[in-house]
């Protein structure tokens, strides 16, 4: 067996390797070859060194096989759905709409009326202080500013507060 | 030997030479089969495969004799891997060593 040949009888029993695949493993080879050679040995050496491209050929098989066995295994088997991951599945949905109407429902009238309640806080904050200041500065600007008449003055001062 | 054992020891010995200096592939092999006795054919399958696994990268450098040459340099995620299997093949050595020397080195 000469290097064409080894190279031929690797590459025939890659046959079942997409054709990117055989010519990537076949590369390294060819480099072997190449600079087995520049380095001074034959290429009778380099085969006998290198071994059965057979079994060479059957180590890419295992290591795709092992590959392909370790992952799509599992894989396979969550694709497929089962009488169980429907059940579940459609039991997940039920219990998604439950949680949107009884659940989402109150909890947004809540959230609603604590941001109402905070709203409102902020306003009589601000009614109150436009009112402290207004009775302050009424008599001073009296064309600019009219006070509510009948609300005496202190009780302004409390709303104030 | 087993050959899963082999074989994992031989990973280990490709991502430890190549953790030392970038290498072709010829350079790789001979490194490790003027240590170990395995025809040379059986590390470029073991190369290819954990060039897939992502744990060193590839490119093409010239050299002065010739045609350029394909080099594998280890990634970051190839340097993980060597130290995690370097300390498995450790514990692993400490183990064996406590069993098959036993009463030789305890006194």
């Amino acid at each position: 067996m000469n290097k064409k040949e080894f190279l031929h009888i690797l590459e025939i029993s890659l046959s079942d390797f997409d054709d990117e695949e055989k010519k990537e493993i076949l590369y390294d080879y060819e480099e072997h070859f190449r600079i087995g050679e520049e380095s001074g040995k034959s290429e009778y050496e380099l085969i006998k060194e290198l071994g059965d491209p057979n079994k060479i050929a059957n180590q890419y098989r295992t290591s795709n096989k092992n590959e392909n066995n370790d992952v799509p295994r599992d894989k396979i088997e969550k694709d497929r759905p089962t009488i169980v991951s429907v059940i579940v599945g459609s039991a997940l949905l039920l219990l998604l709409l439950f949680n949107l109407i009884f659940i989402l429902g109150p909890y947004i009238g809540i959230a609603a009326s604590i941001i109402g309640l905070f709203a409102a806080a902020i306003g009589i904050i601000i009614g109150g202080i436009g009112m402290t200041f207004g009775m302050i500065l009424s008599p001073l600007l009296p064309q600019f500013i009219s006070m509510p008449n009948g609300i005496p003055g202190f009780a302004i001062i409390l709303l104030g507060n | 030997m087993n050959t899963q054992l082999k074989k994992g020891i031989l990973e280990l010995c490709v991502l430890a030479v190549l953790d030392k200096k970038d290498c072709y592939g010829y350079e790789l092999v001979n490194e490790i089969s003027k240590n170990i006795e395995i025809s040379d054919g059986t590390i470029y399958p073991i190369l290819r495969r954990l060039n897939q696994e992502g744990y060193f990268t590839t490119y093409l450098q010239e050299s002065q004799e010739g045609p350029p040459r394909k080099y594998y340099k280890l990634t970051e995620l190839g340097k993980n891997t060597k130290e995690k299997l370097l300390k498995e093949w450790f514990d692993y050595v400490k183990e064996v060593n406590s069993i098959v020397m036993e009463g030789g080195s305890n006194e």
